[in-house]
């Protein structure tokens, strides 16, 4: 099970389910969780993305056994920080439901690694208030449900993934939209192995071979892959997923004409991957 | 794994210049603060450009051709 549900979750629902983690009483009484708040809604931000990757790109570096050490401090240290988890697509239409103060916000990663200005980055709760007070230059977008909800279907058109962000667990702050050529905290994950920077969605993507026929040698779904994980065989003419990659994000499924792919729990699958 | 040089003393406005970050096709560079601002609404005080993710690079060379300041260099 996910490990964050299991602690975080009543009535077993999935943590971001759960409608007392949208709480902003949970940012205002715990001084804890009010202090990375300040670090990712301030300035401190882009300071708070460099040296987070800086101290992740050290400890990967680092000989055994110090680095597997290092890494899960770092893997637990993650769950205090801010950080996230993907989630498909109809899920996150759910937590839009069940959050509060919907205000889009430029995307830091873009800017600091692209030099790219974007409005991609969706938040909830105390950010509406904190934001504009820290940042007056940074334009805004403040959004009502529909209009949230119309813009996660156009970014998920566009082949950006959703992953639902933390603020010191469990406390559901913001939806980012990753690519992975601008995402510092799946880059983390991906190149210096901090797993819980961005952990893998509850669901595993799954291909009906009777459905599939391969597109007729272009597989349509292997290019909104971001992780590498649909291969073509063109013996069979079809495309299978590699379920240790894979990273549970839907984007696949809604590239297919012919609806052959679909999501299942991740915990229902035999073989146990890392989440 | 390439590594990246950028000499600080000729990249002169990595505040507003940004053309490695522009085309690297695969997200080496970082515009990065170099010191923690003071308070979270004061701005940090300069940025520089770190090659940050130098595990990415695949040696294009787009950098180095189109750095205005021919700042950067890469060594295999």
């Amino acid at each position: 099970m996910c490990d964050i549900c299991e602690k975080h979750s009543k009535n077993s629902v999935k943590w971001y389910l759960d409608a007392e983690n949208y709480n902003d009483d949970l940012v205002w009484k715990d001084k804890a969780r009010y202090k990375v708040t300040i670090d990712v809604t301030g300035y401190n931000l882009e300071y708070y993305i460099f040296s987070t990757t800086k101290k992740a790109k050290f400890v990967h570096k680092l000989p055994e056994p110090f680095k597997s050490i290092l890494i899960a401090i770092a893997n637990r240290k993650a769950y205090n920080l801010h950080a996230g988890q993907v989630v498909p697509l109809e899920d996150a239409l759910k937590i839009v439901d069940l959050a509060h103060n919907h205000i889009v916000i430029p995307c830091y990663c873009r800017r600091l690694l692209g030099g790219k200005e974007e409005l991609s980055c969706l938040n909830f709760g105390v950010v509406r208030d904190l934001w504009p007070k820290y940042k007056p230059d940074d334009q805004v977008l403040e959004l009502t449900r529909n209009e949230t909800k119309k813009m996660l279907h156009e970014w998920g058109q566009k082949g950006y993934i959703h992953a639902v962000f933390w603020t010191k667990t469990p406390y559901v702050m913001a939806i980012c939209n990753c690519e992975k050529k601008y995402c510092t905290a799946m880059k983390n994950r991906l190149l210096f192995n901090i797993r819980n920077s961005f952990k893998k969605s509850h669901y595993v993507a799954r291909v009906n071979e009777e459905l599939c026929d391969g597109c007729g040698g272009k597989p349509k779904c292997m290019p909104r892959c971001q992780f590498n994980a649909i291969k073509y065989t063109a013996k069979k003419n079809v495309v299978t997923i590699d379920v240790e990659k894979c990273f549970g994000c839907g984007l696949c499924r809604e590239a297919c004409d012919r609806n052959a792919i679909t999501l299942v729990n991740r915990e229902e699958i035999e073989i146990k991957t890392m989440w | 794994m390439a590594k990246i040089k950028v000499n600080y003393k000729k990249c002169t406005n990595p505040e507003e210049c940004l053309k490695c970050l522009n085309v690297c096709p695969t997200g080496v560079f970082m515009k990065a603060p170099v010191s923690k601002p003071k308070s979270p609404s004061t701005k940090p005080k300069a940025y520089k450009i770190v090659p940050i993710y130098n595990e990415l690079c695949n040696t294009c060379g787009l950098c180095v051709n189109n750095c205005p300041f021919k700042a950067i260099t890469i060594k295999m």
